[in-house]
């Protein structure tokens, strides 16, 4: 769901700007480093596979296709502020070096894609956590959720933006926007929570997730 | 230093794969348009799309120059490794940073 220019505003498009920027400048002043040596080929690779995994459109009904997002992804294992980071680089990259969203919408794309679908969704898994009993079934199937939702807010976020820039009213791309995405959320989900399942089994302290909230509980885990 | 070397594998091999999705699955990619491409399409506003503001992306449509299948998969592999970079060099700064805070 990249927005390509033309789409939005200029209030619209500086305003988006704005809260990315603030978001850039913040996370990286947050940004805490994990995983000893291993933390800086891990945003790296992250970063590297989020953007594979996007070049690849899976259909969805309809004649239409989705693509991976990975927002949720990055911020569960690199933590939020190094997850947004991860998905501002692929979106830039994206836009300025493939013409795959708009210069103008960057800053858009950043916020629906790196906030709204990164950093909301993982309070949302580790508020869901605490609650749920801890075991690997919900962890994986609270995976698939939050990355489901993610795709789902970014595609709000983003029928907001257009709704605001007065391109076509609200109500009418806001349902057409959401149903679709509630689509190709599946995707986002069975994509995510597989290669969480396979960092939960192979490589459990390298979840950002559960380093910083069950350091415990994963000691149990990883035997 | 086995640990070390097993950590360093685990990363290779990420990449790797990493590089394989880009070069190998994405010819097999659907051309059809995604959710946001579609809903423009369908309740007619795709026509405000402007091209323009940005004339130097190098790789404009994932492909050099003539859009062919082995373009496209070039450009992935191109992307995949300019984004490992980025990544690699915030991730340096950001461990910079926390570093000189402690």
């Amino acid at each position: 769901m990249h927005i390509p220019d033309g789409y939005l505003s200029t209030s619209v498009c500086s305003a988006t700007y704005a809260v990315s920027t603030a978001a850039a400048i913040a996370t990286f002043y947050r940004a805490k480093k994990k995983f000893d040596d291993r933390f800086v080929p891990f945003v790296g690779v992250s970063a590297a596979f989020i953007f594979a995994a996007q070049m690849i459109n899976f259909p969805v009904a309809g004649g239409t296709s989705g693509h991976f997002v990975g927002a949720f992804l990055a911020s569960a294992l690199l933590g939020p502020a190094v997850g947004f980071w991860v998905m501002a680089i692929v979106l830039t990259v994206q836009c300025l070096v493939f013409a795959d969203g708009g210069v103008t919408a960057l800053g858009a794309n950043i916020l629906n894609m790196g906030i709204v679908g990164g950093i909301v969704p993982y309070f949302l898994f580790i508020g869901s956590m605490k609650i749920l009993p801890a075991n690997k079934k919900n962890h994986i199937a609270l995976a698939f959720f939050a990355s489901w939702l993610s795709v789902v807010l970014a595609a709000i976020a983003c029928s907001l933006e257009l709704g605001m820039s007065g391109l076509i009213p609200l109500k009418v791309v806001l349902p057409a926007m959401t149903i679709v995405h509630l689509f190709i959320g599946i995707g986002e989900g069975f994509i995510t929570s597989a290669v969480f399942a396979y960092m939960l089994n192979a490589r459990p302290n390298m979840i950002y997730a559960f380093l910083k909230n069950q350091p415990k509980k994963l000691g149990m885990e990883a035997m | 230093m086995n640990k070390k070397k097993a950590r360093a594998g685990f990363f290779v091999v990420a990449l790797l794969i990493s590089i394989g999705v880009a070069f190998f699955l994405s010819p097999l990619a659907s051309p059809d348009p995604d959710g946001l491409e579609k809903v423009a399409e369908t309740l007619g506003f795709d026509q405000a799309q402007r091209d323009g503001a940005w004339h130097f992306a190098p790789m404009p449509e994932y492909s050099f120059g003539e859009s062919t299948v082995l373009s496209g998969m070039v450009a992935g592999v191109v992307g995949t490794i300019l984004v490992f970079l980025f990544g690699f060099g915030i991730g340096f700064l950001i461990q910079k940073r926390n570093h000189r805070e402690r």
